[in-house]
Parts: C-alpha cells; sequence; structure tokens
C-alpha cells in the first residue's frame, strides 16, 4: 500500500527502512515512506504507534538507529544546524513559556536561521514577522505579552513563529491538541493554504481520522512501530483500513456535498 | 533496577550504620568500662553529662533539619532548598549579633531566646511577602534569599567593625553540639517531636501538591494553606535546633536528596526518610568527630564538619542524582511594564554619572565634616572604577546564569568559581599564614580556574545539565563556609582575613589592577551582549531553540565559559561579591528591562551602579572606619529588590 | 604613662648615653617628636610606654575596653581597622613613620607610599617566646624613634613588677591557675605555651595549670567539659571578663560542671580583661591582675 513515490526528491522527505530503539525496546520498525513537496501530510495511529517519534527523527530531535532519512535528497544528518532550520521548521508538543516576551519578539525569533547570532534584523525580516503573524489572524496582538494571550492565540502565536521562519517544510506534533472546534479548522485550514499556494511540504501528526481526511492530502498510518497504511486521504477512509489502524470496527459515510468522507465508531 | 529495593545504596546505609554503631561504642566504652573511682569520676560524669547528652542531641537536630529539608524541597519543588534557604538562621544570627554588641543583657534570658526570635522574624518576614502572591515557590525562594542576604550581610558589618568579641557567634554559625547537660537536648526533643508529628497531617495534601498547582486545588486542595503550614512547619523545626545549637547547614540539604537517592518516592517515605538519614549521618559526623577531637589542639564544631565531609559527598552523588526537569522550569513571574527603553537607559546612565562623580569627589574630613574636591583622587579612583567595573561584570554574570539555568537563585556564587578562589586564598593564608597581595591573589586565581576546568571538564560528558552545575556550586560554597566557619570558630585570626576578602572591600584597589578590571569588563561583557539572541531564545527551552538552529549545547558551554570567566575576573579584582550577580539582573527586570540585550545592559548598569554607591557609603558613612563595598552593596541592593517586589505583588 | 626618674637603674643609664649621642646626631628627629603611626595596639601602647604619643592609631574606638591602660592621650587621630587603615586619614596626617605587625604583610607595599614602615614581629609565633619578642620589638621601636632611655626604663619597670609578683605570690600555696574565658555558656577560650600571659606566668612564678600548648596563637577554643582534664588539685581558674550574662546561669544547672573540681567555689576568681595579642605594657598589667587575683579571698 505504499504510495507512488514522488520522482522529484526537491523539498520532500524521504525515509528508507527507518528503525528505533530503545534500551532494546524497538519503537520503530523499516519505516519507509515520503512526503512529497507542497502535499500536507497526516502522520496517524493511537498512543505509542510511534507517529511523534518518527517526526522527532524527522526534526532531528532524536536519531535514528537504523535506516535513513533524506530532505531534499539529502541525509538530515549532512546540514547544519541553522541550514536545516532554514528548510524544516518544527513545532514542538509542549512549548516554552517565553517569559517576558512580546507576541512580536516571539515570532521574531523565528528568524534566527536567517540572520543568526550576529546578524542584522533587516526590514525583509520584518516583513517575514508581519506576515506570520497576520497569517495566523493576530494581527493587533503584536505588542501583548505571550504570558497574557489565551490558550488558542499561543497556540497560533508559536504557528507564526514557524512561518516566520519561512521553512521549505513544516513539521508540527499534534498542533490543533489544546483548541476548540472553530480554532483547529482555522489552524489546519492556514496549514493547508500555506502547501498549496506556496508549495510547502506539511507534516501534522494527528489523532482526529476525519479532520485528518478533511485537511490532508496524504495519510501515513503507524501502528506498533510499522506503517499500516499510506496514501491519499480517499483510499484510507475505509472501514477495512480504519479497523487495521485503530483496533475499533468502524465505518464510513459519504455526507452528499461534502468532498471528505466520514468516519464513525460503529 | 526497576522496583524493590536498590542493591548499591542498600549496602552503602548498612555499612553507614555499623561505622555509626562502631563509633559509638568507641566513643562511649572507655566511660563505660572504666572502674569504679570513688569520689569525682571525671571519665563517668563526661559521658553522661556531655558525650551522651551531645549525642542525642545530633539525634534530634539531623532528624528536625533533615525532616524540614525535605519538606521545603516539596513545597517550594526546588531541590536546591534547605532550611537555611528561608532566612531562618540569618535571622538568627543577625539577632544574635545585635544582641550581643548593643544589648547583652538579652542575652541573659539565653542565645536560644534571642536566636529564636530572631529566626522567627526573618521567617515571618518572608512568608508575609510570599503570602502576596498565594506562597507561590518562587516568590518565596526570592524573598528568602533576598532577606537571608541582607540580614547576613548586616551581620557581617557588626562583626567586621567588632571582630573581637564576635567568637561566640563564629562558633554559633559553625554549629557546636557541645553540651553539659541533658537539659537542651530534651528541651529540643519535646519541641520538634510536636512539630514532627503535626507533619503527619500534611502527609496527603503535600502528596496531592505533587501533581501540580491545577490539579490539585481541582482535588479541593488548599493551596496556600497548605503550602504555608507545610513551610510553618520546616521553619519552626529548623529554627527550634538552630536556636539550641547553631547553625547546622548542610544536613538538611543532603539528607533528602539522599533519601531520594535511595528510592525514597512517596511523600510519607520520603520525610521519614529523609529524617532517619540525617539523624545517622550527623550522629556518625559528631561520633567520629568526637573521637578524632582529642587528636586536634581546637574546637571542631560539628556543623561545620558536616558540610566539609557533605559537600564532597554531594559531589560525588551528583552524576547519580535525578532532577526533574521541570522543578526547575517554574511558572514565569508575571511581566513587568515595560517603560520606553530609551528613557529608562537614560535615566541609569545619568545615575550612574551622578554616583561616580560623589565618589571619586565627595568625601570625609578627619574631623567628621564632608568636603568636595579632587585632592583624594588618586586614591579614590582606583577603588571607584574597581568597583564599577566588578559590579557590571558579576552583573552580567550573574544574568547569563539565571537566563542559562532558569533558576532565580543563580549567580556566580553558585557557579562555585568564587568559592573556587576562596578556598584557594585559604589555603594560602593557611601555608603561609600572612601571604603578600601578589601571594593572595595568585592563590585565589588558582582556585577560581581549577574550579571552572573542573566544571567545565565534568559537564562535558554529561550534556551540560544546568542543574548539576548549580549544586556544583552550592557544594563548592558551603565548603568554603565551612572550611572559615571552623577557622573562624577557633578564634584563628587568619579567619579575620578571609572573612574580609569574602565581604568584598575594594581597598586593595590600585590604579593599574583598576584598569585592568575595566578593559576586562569591556572585553568580556560584549560577547555577552553578542549573544543577546541566544540568550532569548535558550529560555524557550532546548527543543525549540535547536528547533530554530542553535547548537544548544555548545552555546550553552560558550556561555557557561564566559559567565565564568566574568566571575573569576570580578572576584580575583575585588572578592566574591555574590549579591551584585544575583540582583543586578533581577533590578534589571523589575525596572522592565526584560529581552537579553537590553536586560544585560541593564544589569551591567544597575550592578555597577550599586557597587559604585556601596563603595562610597561604605567609604563615607562610617569614616575613617570603612564597610567592605559588598557588604554595603547587599544592604542597599536587597530592601530595594524587596521594594520592588512588593509593588509587583500589589498590581 | 609618665617618665618616672626613679626607676632609673644602671644599666638604662647606661644604655642611654649613646642614645643621647644619636639624638644629637639627628637635629631634624630631636626638634620635633616624629610623627609615628601605628598599626597595632601592643605597638600604639609601647609608643605611650616611651613617652611618644602616636599621631595616629588603628581601632582608637575600642581603646579603652580592650586596652584599658595606658589611657591614650586626646588629639591621637583614628585610622579605622587595622587590617585596613584608613589611607585619606593617613594621607592627611603626614607620618614620617608607621608601625605595622608582620599581619599587615599584605598592605606594606601600600603603607610605605606614604612613610617607611617598620614591621615587627610582636605576637606571631616564631621560634621565639612572646615575651622576648615583645622586648626586642620595644627595643627596635625605641630605637628607630631615638627613645632608647626611655624603653629600658620601661623594661626594668616591667622587671620590678615581675620580681614585685612572684615575691608577693611566692608564700601561696595555690601556686598554678587556669586561664580562661568564656565565649558562651558551652565553650571556653584557655590560654596556653606560646603565648605573652604564659610566659609572664612563668616570670612570676606560677605554673599554667592547663598542660598542653597550642598553636601560633597561645589559646585554645573548647567545650566547657574539657576542663575535668585539669588535673591539678591546688589550681585556681581565673576567668576573664566579662563574662556573657547566660553563662553561670546556664552552667549552675549543668551537673558535669557542679561536680567540676576546679569550678567549686572558692577555686574561681574573676581577672579585669587584658589584651590578648599585647607587649610590654600588657605583660605589666598581667602579672599585677593575676597577682591580685590569686591573693584574693574566695
Amino acid at each position: 500500500m505504499v504510495s507512488e513515490a514522488v520522482s522529484s526528491e526537491a523539498g520532500a522527505f524521504r525515509l528508507e527502512g527507518v528503525g528505533l530503539s530503545v534500551q532494546g525496546r524497538e519503537i520503530l520498525r523499516g519505516v519507509g515512506l515520503s512526503f512529497p513537496k507542497g502535499r500536507m501530510t497526516a502522520l496517524l495511529g493511537h498512543n505509542g504507534s510511534g507517529k511523534s517519534s518518527l517526526l522527532r527523527i524527522m526534526a532531528r530531535r532524536a536519531e535514528a538507529t537504523r535506516g535513513a532519512v533524506l530532505w531534499d535528497g539529502r541525509a538530515v544528518g549532512a546540514f547544519g544546524e541553522r541550514a536545516f532550520a532554514r528548510q524544516v521548521a518544527w513545532l514542538p508538543q509542549e512549548m516554552g513559556a517565553a517569559p517576558g516576551m512580546t507576541l512580536r519578539e516571539l515570532v521574531a525569533c523565528g528568524r534566527y536561521p536567517w540572520h543568526g547570532p550576529l546578524g542584522r534584523f533587516t526590514e525583509e525580516d520584518g516583513r517575514k514577522v508581519a506576515a506570520g503573524i497576520e497569517a495566523v489572524g493576530l494581527g493587533g496582538f503584536e505588542e501583548r505579552f505571550v504570558q497574557t494571550l489565551s490558550g488558542g492565540e499561543r497556540q497560533r502565536a508559536w504557528i507564526a513563529m514557524m512561518l516566520a521562519q519561512d521553512a521549505r517544510c513544516l513539521l508540527l506534533d499534534e498542533p490543533t491538541a489544546a483548541l476548540d472546534v472553530a480554532h483547529q479548522v482555522e489552524v489546519l485550514s492556514l496549514l493547508r493554504g500555506l502547501s498549496q499556494e506556496k508549495g510547502l511540504t506539511v507534516v501534522v501528526v494527528m489523532h482526529e481520522v476525519n479532520m485528518a481526511a478533511r485537511f490532508c492530502d496524504l495519510i501515513h498510518a503507524l501502528k506498533g512501530g510499522e506503517v499500516v497504511a499510506s496514501g491519499p486521504a480517499a483510499e484510507i477512509m475505509t472501514p477495512e483500513t480504519l479497523r487495521l489502524i485503530y483496533d475499533v470496527e468502524m465505518n464510513v459515510t459519504h455526507p452528499p456535498g461534502r468532498e471528505a468522507p466520514i468516519a464513525y465508531v460503529v | 533496577m526497576s522496583g524493590g529495593i536498590r542493591l548499591l545504596p542498600a549496602l552503602a546505609l548498612l555499612i553507614g550504620i555499623s561505622a555509626a554503631a562502631a563509633l559509638l561504642w568507641t566513643l562511649i566504652a572507655p566511660g563505660l568500662l572504666a572502674p569504679e573511682v570513688s569520689g569525682y569520676d571525671a571519665a563517668r560524669m563526661r559521658l553522661l553529662h556531655s558525650t551522651l547528652p551531645r549525642l542525642a542531641t545530633a539525634l534530634i537536630a539531623g532528624f528536625a533539619l533533615s525532616l524540614a529539608g525535605a519538606l521545603l524541597q516539596q513545597v517550594l519543588r526546588n531541590p536546591l532548598a534547605s532550611p537555611t534557604t528561608l532566612g531562618v538562621s540569618a535571622g538568627a544570627h543577625l539577632a544574635l549579633a545585635v544582641a550581643m554588641l548593643f544589648f547583652p543583657v538579652l542575652l541573659g534570658l539565653g542565645r536560644d531566646v534571642v536566636a529564636l526570635v530572631g529566626a522567627g522574624l526573618a521567617a515571618a518576614l518572608v512568608m508575609a511577602l510570599g503570602a502576596r502572591r498565594g506562597f507561590s515557590p518562587l516568590t518565596l525562594v526570592l524573598s528568602g534569599l533576598v532577606i537571608g542576604l541582607w540580614s547576613g550581610a548586616l551581620a557581617a558589618v557588626l562583626i567586621y567593625l567588632n571582630d573581637r568579641r564576635m567568637v561566640s557567634l563564629f562558633i554559633w554559625g559553625a554549629g557546636s553540639l557541645a553540651t553539659q547537660s541533658w537539659e537542651a537536648p530534651l528541651a529540643l526533643l519535646w519541641k520538634t517531636g510536636l512539630l514532627a508529628l503535626a507533619c503527619g497531617f500534611l502527609l496527603r495534601p503535600l502528596t496531592l501538591l505533587e501533581l501540580g498547582d491545577e490539579e490539585a486545588s481541582a482535588l479541593g486542595l488548599k493551596l496556600g494553606r497548605t503550602r504555608f503550614l507545610a513551610l510553618a512547619l520546616a521553619v519552626g523545626l529548623s529554627a527550634l535546633v538552630t536556636s539550641a545549637v547553631g547553625v547546622i547547614g548542610f544536613i538538611g540539604l543532603v539528607a533528602p536528596l539522599l533519601a531520594r537517592l535511595l528510592g525514597a518516592r512517596r511523600v510519607p517515605a520520603l520525610l521519614l526518610s529523609s529524617g532517619l538519614i540525617g539523624a545517622l549521618l550527623l550522629l556518625t559526623t559528631d561520633a567520629l568527630l568526637q573521637i578524632v577531637a582529642g587528636m586536634f589542639s581546637d574546637l571542631l564544631p560539628t556543623g561545620a564538619v558536616t558540610a566539609i565531609f557533605g559537600s564532597p559527598l554531594l559531589l560525588l552523588l551528583l552524576s547519580r542524582l535525578k532532577i526533574r526537569r521541570e522543578a526547575f522550569v517554574r511558572a514565569p513571574p508575571a511581566p513587568p511594564r515595560r517603560g520606553d527603553l530609551r528613557t529608562g537607559f537614560a535615566l541609569l546612565c545619568a545615575a550612574l554619572a551622578v554616583l561616580l562623580v560623589l565618589a571619586l569627589f565627595l568625601g570625609r574630613e578627619t574631623g567628621g565634616g564632608w568636603s568636595f574636591g579632587a585632592e583624594m583622587l588618586s586614591l579614590r579612583a582606583p577603588r571607584v572604577f574597581s568597583a564599577l567595573a566588578a559590579g557590571a561584570m558579576l552583573a552580567v554574570s550573574g544574568l547569563l546564569l539565571q537566563r542559562l539555568t532558569g533558576n532565580e537563585m543563580a549567580s556566580p556564587e553558585v557557579l562555585g568559581v568564587s568559592s573556587g578562589a576562596t578556598l584557594g586564598l585559604a589555603l594560602g593564608v593557611f601555608l603561609l599564614a600572612t601571604p603578600g597581595f601578589a601571594a593572595q591573589l595568585g592563590f585565589a586565581g588558582l582556585g577560581a580556574f581549577a574550579v571552572l576546568a573542573a566544571i567545565l571538564i565534568s559537564t562535558r560528558r554529561s550534556a551540560l545539565a544546568p542543574e548539576r552545575v548549580l549544586l556544583v556550586g552550592i557544594a563548592l560554597s558551603a565548603l568554603v563556609d565551612a572550611l572559615v566557619g571552623l577557622m573562624a570558630a577557633t578564634g584563628d585570626p587568619r579567619a579575620l582575613t578571609i572573612l574580609r576578602w569574602m565581604s568584598g572591600s575594594t581597598y586593595g584597589a590600585e590604579a593599574s589592577g583598576a584598569a585592568l578590571l575595566c578593559g576586562a569588563a569591556v572585553v568580556l561583557i560584549l560577547p555577552a551582549l553578542l549573544a543577546r539572541r541566544w540568550l532569548d531564545l535558550l529560555p524557550l527551552g532546548p527543543e525549540t531553540a535547536s528547533a530554530l538552529g542553535i547548537p544548544v549545547r555548545s552555546a550553552r558551554l560558550r556561555l557557561f565559559a564566559l559567565a565564568g570567566a566574568l566571575s573569576a575576573t570580578a572576584t580575583l579584582g575585588l572578592g566574591p561579591l555574590s549579591f551584585v550577580g544575583l540582583m543586578a539582573p533581577h533590578l534589571a527586570r523589575e525596572l522592565g528591562f526584560s529581552r537579553a540585550a537590553s536586560q544585560t545592559a541593564a544589569a551591567a548598569l544597575t550592578g555597577a551602579g550599586l557597587m559604585v554607591a556601596a563603595d562610597w557609603i561604605g567609604r563615607t558613612v562610617v569614616f575613617p572606619w570603612q564597610i567592605p563595598a559588598g557588604l554595603t552593596a547587599a544592604l542597599l541592593g536587597a530592601p530595594f529588590l524587596i521594594l520592588l517586589l512588593f509593588r509587583r505583588g500589589r498590581t | 604613662m609618665s617618665f618616672d626618674p626613679s626607676s632609673l637603674t644602671r644599666r638604662a643609664l647606661l644604655a642611654a648615653a649613646p642614645a643621647a649621642g644619636l639624638l644629637g646626631l639627628a637635629p631634624a628627629l630631636a626638634q620635633g617628636a616624629p610623627r609615628v603611626v601605628s598599626l597595632d595596639y601592643g605597638l600604639s601602647s609601647t609608643l605611650l610606654g616611651l613617652g611618644a604619643p602616636p599621631v595616629g592609631i588603628s581601632e582608637l574606638a575600642g581603646w579603652s575596653e580592650w586596652v584599658v591602660e595606658p589611657a591614650m592621650p586626646p588629639g591621637v587621630a583614628e585610622l579605622g581597622i587595622s587590617s585596613e587603615p584608613n589611607l585619606e586619614v593617613l594621607a592627611r596626617l603626614k607620618p614620617d613613620l608607621i608601625l605595622a605587625t608582620s599581619w599587615l604583610d599584605a598592605q606594606i607595599p601600600r603603607l610605605e607610599r606614604f612613610a617607611p614602615v617598620l614591621r615587627l614581629e610582636t605576637f606571631i609565633w616564631t621560634g621565639t617566646p612572646i615575651l622576648e619578642a615583645a622586648i626586642s620589638a620595644t627595643r627596635a621601636v625605641a630605637a628607630r624613634i631615638g627613645r632608647e632611655v626611655e624603653a629600658e626604663a620601661l623594661l626594668d619597670r616591667m622587671e620590678e613588677v615581675f620580681a614585685e609578683s612572684r615575691a608577693r605570690l611566692a608564700g601561696r600555696a595555690r601556686k598554678s591557675a587556669a586561664l580562661i574565658h568564656f565565649w558562651d555558656s558551652r565553650h571556653v577560650r584557655i590560654s596556653a605555651d606560646p603565648s605573652l600571659f604564659n610566659d609572664v606566668l612563668l616570670r612570676i612564678g606560677v605554673r599554667n595549670a592547663w598542660p598542653e600548648s597550642t598553636g601560633p596563637w597561645g589559646f585554645q577554643t573548647l567545650p566547657v567539659e574539657e576542663l575535668s582534664r585539669i588535673s591539678d588539685p591546688e589550681a585556681l581558674l581565673l576567668v576573664f571578663e566579662p563574662v556573657p550574662k547566660d553563662v553561670f546561669r546556664t552552667l549552675d544547672r549543668s551537673p558535669l560542671w557542679r561536680a567540676l573540681p576546679i569550678a567549686q567555689p572558692g577555686r574561681i576568681r574573676p581577672l579585669p580583661p587584658v589584651l590578648l595579642f599585647g607587649m610590654v605594657n600588657e605583660a605589666m598589667r598581667f602579672a599585677r591582675l593575676v597577682t591580685e587575683a590569686m591573693e584574693a579571698e574566695a
């Protein structure tokens, strides 16, 4: 069920036989997946399936014990720290508290990979920061302290920082976990728009299969550290595949006037 | 290793207990087995009325202090917290010093009463400050630290001006368990026993507190009240012990850490095993000490000796200690009002300029009047500019450490570099008795760089965990304090040389040295300003920082090295002025400078200004006597910081 | 302390002759007395004993408490703490000579910019008994300021005081004593060999009941129960004043103290304070006070 290999490697992630074992326990086993450019891909799976570990490996937060992880056709380990951060942006599940920082200051941190420790903060940097804030709909909040923002606003502030980073690939670990439905939709549409308009490679770790099917082009599903399903969202949304992923009897309906199907527990 | 009793620690405990038993027997046997003597029997009298009550005191004091330490570490969620954290011993110390100098009649009530009142006042002040912010751990730790520093500095000034009659205070400070009757241990037993029993009622609330503030209050726990009660018990326990026997500082820090290491996890087990381990530790140390004391011709106070043995123990155990990361990452304080930065800097610079003019030109006449003029410029300028440079460097060093570790208690002193320098100096004083200026500088420099190198080497292997570095520093400074305390308690005049050096006097400043210090300040503060982006990003957490492309490990290493170099240079110039390094970054933040670059610059200016003001006041206020700038800085800076904390608490 | 011609002995007169010659050769010194600054109590008191009061001393404020006698004449400038004498005051005093002990070694290069520094070993054990060191330091100071006659007179007076004390105590039964100072109710400082006090006790024929010798400072700090190691049944316990208020109140409740032979009523005598690190004047004061304490009826 492995999806067709994308011919071009530019701006794409490719994983070959990736394995990870921690203290003798195998977390990931021979994972081979592709994350093509300009597509938004969901990593699905229940708790402990290894999806977060896989994302961390792609973000270089952990090192695979076996296999190869290639970005843009090159092993991720071959990039320098800032060079990689200019290519790939990563949003961890839990963010720092950003004590004493205003929203604009936090988002400006995203420009670090470009100007480095000593470089000048240019007008271009300023524009990217403003664009990032605008894109997440936080215009007008620039001088507010991050600590004083609500949970949803804070989440979007961090995504704004990620956007300001101006990377070609965004890796997000459950970015919608803390958000209400309206904000979930807002954030996911934003990400989808970015992948389509700017040709960004977006990888999102998610729980909710319907949200994944609604917003993502591709779905990769993991279970027990192995790939159990992989392909366009529509192909994954079958009762058989879903049962395989979640170990629960599920069914799928196709409501009229809606492109994506809806899965529900029987 | 999962579950059950761990073999190695259990073995260590067993060896500890047998060693204690053997020591006890060695100590008691002569008096017990000696043949009956008619009339006055010196050996039996000593056994019954001195040795045994002293051992009992050790047991009770060790238990109470360690229980207090475990409570405090639990409530304040800071593994560096100990019974000295909330200013208990500093308050008692100050009360005794004041009573001795100004109201000797009060000592007639008993030293323990005076000490208890002092300890209670200090702790009450800390609690009052903490109450304004719902007994948040951060506020408590910070106000405890500041009030401790302030009363410590005030006591040090009194001692400095009256050192000839303060030896008894040194003995108290070094924690001697000597006693000549059962009166003290029995009184201590029932008082601390009651408080220890009361801890039983807090076991469940404290367990809930483990879950975190939100979760605990969701379960119906009154956070403020629980914290207040636990703190009150801890303060009561340590104040009772401290007032009875003096300062025995290290046990309360180490015993709970050891208990954790031995596998105590749940609150009841942790409290009980901490107490028992502490009792065993203090008993063993004191028994050993009583046996060894015969070989030395001088007093060996238990508190100081415990720290001398305990600090290397802590250093040894450090690699095995699992410190919960979240223990250090606390909810940040509410953001301060941020004023106009440009106006702020202009004000700071203007204040510094005014201070410089005052410090250089305004002085006292021999008769007591004031005079404004340049005639003493050549004597004053080296002192003023040394103070300026050292203040700025220590402030930046403290800022680097606080940003790197996310711990509000971090200061150059905590890095251990200044302790290393003091150890070096102590060694020099001990070997040479009256070393010249160059020799003093050489020994201090050697000590500072030895510690710096040791920290860098030891942290190269571990991933430079900030909390480890902090504990190394704490262990080292405890060691230094103990050594100096030991010397001072015997009345050895050499201890005064070290104490003076530790209080940070600008007296020894020379023109060439001052120029060198100013140059070093510029050269070393510049990289800190250049690293402003690292300093902004690192507090976001290692994950985010490295996602943005910061080489977290090497960045931390370089910044630690920079902080070390800053503090070593300043320490060699003027002595370990830890107050400035702790306070200037807090003052800068409270004044509204919160980003790395502006906070660095503001802290440097504040630190420089504080030291220049401190030096000037120290030179003029009790003229022709002089108070070391380091002490004056603490006396000035601490109330200022408390004022700012208070103001923010109200809004 | 005024100069008493009747105490001049033949030896002093002999010693005075070359000194007078020296004075003739050095009119600058003879005209106005040299302006001397002293940074040690013992040396300051020695200057008074030589009839050459200093222009400034360190720690003047504590003089009457710690040194007591001889009284410091008015008009002497205060230099603050001994270890860090105030340089602004020093500069204004324009001294001809600064007296310091080896204790100030770290500051001596700095002090030498204001005046020549005479560095003396007085109270630190360097192999010479402390009393002898004090005597030679007295002579060295006297030679430097042209007061040799007065120095010999002072030393002779000291010998007389020792002789008188020795004679007065010769007939008494109790001729040993332990010298203690109470730090608090649990700890004492006990004077031992090598110290000025110990040397003086030897000279006036009193045995130090504390059997041990100590480090370089001449005293030990000990818990009270260690006093039970004093075995001499005839020894008196001389307790330096002031005793902190809580000491006897606490000790009276201690069975150990109540049973201690040397602490029995009749064997404890108070002793007014004497400067611990003193020189000749302090040796005389100590001899006189010890004699009086030992003669006192219990």
